[in-house]
């Protein structure tokens, strides 16, 4: 008798699981049915017979690799920079005792608290009036601003010995032979973490793109195919959207599956200082 | 001489690394927030932009639109803050119970919403909660159950608020599961040598253990809730009749529909502040016994 807790718990969670699962699942499942077989009811459970009409629908009647152009186009260079530009600033604030650091630091980190969402309104305002809208610089940039990489790459260095440097400094390296040759390669799990993060955040930034982002041409791909969906209100094509929305995960879906284990570690990371 | 020199280029080549970042955080997150500070003082007509000082706050004050978003937002908070701590901590304790592989695929599982895209999310929901054609009602109906209008007046709530804990539910349990995998294991002989129950296990150790990983889930979690608003504007746009209109549903609108930027900008102040306070009230209250 007492185990019946025990095994409710776990039937739950397998239930739930499924049920987390079961998005993805439809999503697929619906990509490839003919409108006619998307709307019956009782639903398809898997398709009898599979289709690859939404998905040419979607190539032909849109730009559809343009906005994965776009998309990828934003995603990759705002990773980089953001690898690039916090790595460097997080080598200062672990490891050179400089004057201010601490204090430009906590300005940093305090500033994270100020709910992202709310930026999203004077920078739209900036944009437009340096005539960035539209543009996929415009989308990319501010992503840059944001300190958290600096804060996740300044924890992850401070774990390092600092013996390995002053090592470094005999053998006659400079500070930037040091961050370079010494502390980058050492920091690397920490910036996979980041960039992983970067990418993925970026890719699904979606309001901040479509406020944005005004001409078919320059959309992504998650704006992109929630237009093409607009497009087909008047017969609700849900086969055509379900191929929609499953091309505008896909490729994050591909990068968390791969490094899966990043996400996990990324996550613990930033909890750690609570 | 030497050792000033030396003191000299460190200090000076510790701004020299930071200096890219730091253009980048004034330009885009400084900047930003003073020029919001700024435009929430300047009321908007049609000829353009004047002084008024609090004037769009006064406004906001008055705004019976605004409170109902206010409400409407914590009811949101509500809803989502103690379902998502309270099931990710269950979970998390069974989950922790499985071999590292399991562990991983049950993680991965329950990240998988937060990694889609919302665009994606709000498209495949809107499919199962279509009232002719969704899955939603043919379930119910495999269950004896009368159909539903799942984003209707009486439902919208519970049917966002579904979609809302699956995306925000893995980091929790990522984080909650990696705690109790953490607490050392002899703590648990000597309180079985000591003769505990599980339960007093669970109330003695388990939970104070947790308590600063709790404390991270649940600001966090309220944080995020107070920002509900992309697959509320995919899904129902702040409708049936304003009741699913959050406070950035209604910012968004002020900006982009209405081109009030002014007392846009005002709200997202306000909403800034209320965040900030928030957290920080529950850091002071949850930390009080934490102990280490």
């Amino acid at each position: 008798m007492r185990r019946i807790p025990i095994i409710a718990g776990h039937a739950l969670l397998w239930a739930s699981a499924l049920f987390f699962l079961w998005p993805m699942y439809w999503m697929l499942i619906g990509s490839f049915k003919h409108l006619k077989v998307a709307l019956q009811i009782p639903p398809e459970w898997f398709p009898s017979r599979p289709t690859l009409d939404n998905f040419r629908i979607l190539v032909e009647d849109f730009p559809l690799f343009r906005w994965l152009y776009n998309s990828m186009f934003i995603s990759v260079v705002a990773t980089v920079l953001v690898i690039a530009v916090s790595s460097l600033a997080a080598y200062a604030f672990a490891k050179i005792s400089f004057k201010g650091s601490k204090w430009l630091f906590g300005v940093m980190i305090a500033s994270m608290s100020i709910p992202h969402t709310v930026l999203l309104i004077p920078l739209f305002q900036m944009m437009n009036k340096l005539g960035m809208t539209n543009t996929l610089w415009g989308v990319l940039l501010p992503i840059v601003g944001w300190p958290f990489g600096v804060f996740l790459l300044k924890q992850f260095m401070q774990t390092l010995p600092s013996a390995l440097i002053e090592a470094a400094k005999i053998d006659g390296c400079g500070e930037w032979g040091t961050f370079v040759r010494v502390m980058l390669p050492l920091a690397m799990p920490g910036v996979a973490v980041l960039g992983i993060f970067t990418f993925v955040n970026s890719w699904n930034d979606y309001v901040w793109q479509m406020i944005m982002l005004k001409d078919n041409l320059m959309y992504t791909l998650p704006v992109g195919v929630k237009i093409a969906r607009q497009v087909q209100e008047v017969d609700i094509n849900y086969g055509v959207a379900m191929a929609g929305a499953l091309c505008a995960t896909l490729p994050v879906l591909l990068v968390f599956l791969f490094f899966q284990r990043y996400f996990t570690q990324g996550i613990t990371l930033g909890a750690v200082k609570g | 001489m030497n050792m000033r020199n030396l003191k000299f280029r460190r200090e000076w080549s510790g701004w020299l690394f930071v200096m890219p970042m730091l253009l980048f955080f004034v330009a885009f997150v400084v900047y930003p927030i003073a020029s919001s500070v700024r435009s929430s003082l300047y009321a908007f007509d049609y000829a353009g932009y004047s002084w008024t000082g609090l004037g769009n706050y006064e406004q906001l004050i008055r705004d019976s639109l605004f409170w109902k978003a206010v409400v409407n937002t914590l009811i949101f908070v509500v809803y989502l803050v103690p379902s998502i701590t309270v099931l990710a901590l269950l979970f998390s304790a069974f989950i922790h119970i499985y071999p590292k592989k399991l562990q991983s695929f049950f993680k991965a599982t329950f990240y998988l919403p937060g990694v889609t895209s919302v665009v994606s999310l709000a498209m495949v929901w809107e499919y199962m909660y279509n009232n002719q054609f969704g899955l939603g009602n043919y379930v119910l109906k495999l269950l004896g159950l009368p159909p539903v209008n799942f984003l209707g007046t009486s439902f919208a709530y519970t049917s966002l608020s579904l979609i809302l804990i699956t995306i925000s539910f893995g980091a929790a349990v990522v984080v909650l599961t990696a705690a109790l995998n953490g607490i050392p294991r002899d703590l648990y002989e000597s309180a079985s040598l000591d003769g505990a129950t599980p339960l007093v296990t669970f109330l003695r150790i388990t939970l104070p253990m947790l308590k600063p990983s709790v404390l991270y889930v649940v600001v966090t979690s309220t944080i995020a809730s107070f920002q509900v608003f992309a697959i509320i504007l995919l899904m129902t746009g702040g409708g049936p009749a304003y009741k699913t209109t959050t406070i950035l549903m209604l910012i968004y609108r002020e900006a982009f529909v209405n081109m009030n930027f002014g007392i846009a900008n005002a709200m997202g102040i306000l909403l800034c502040i209320l965040i900030c306070s928030i957290a920080f009230v529950q850091f002071k209250l949850l930390k009080t016994d934490v102990e280490y």
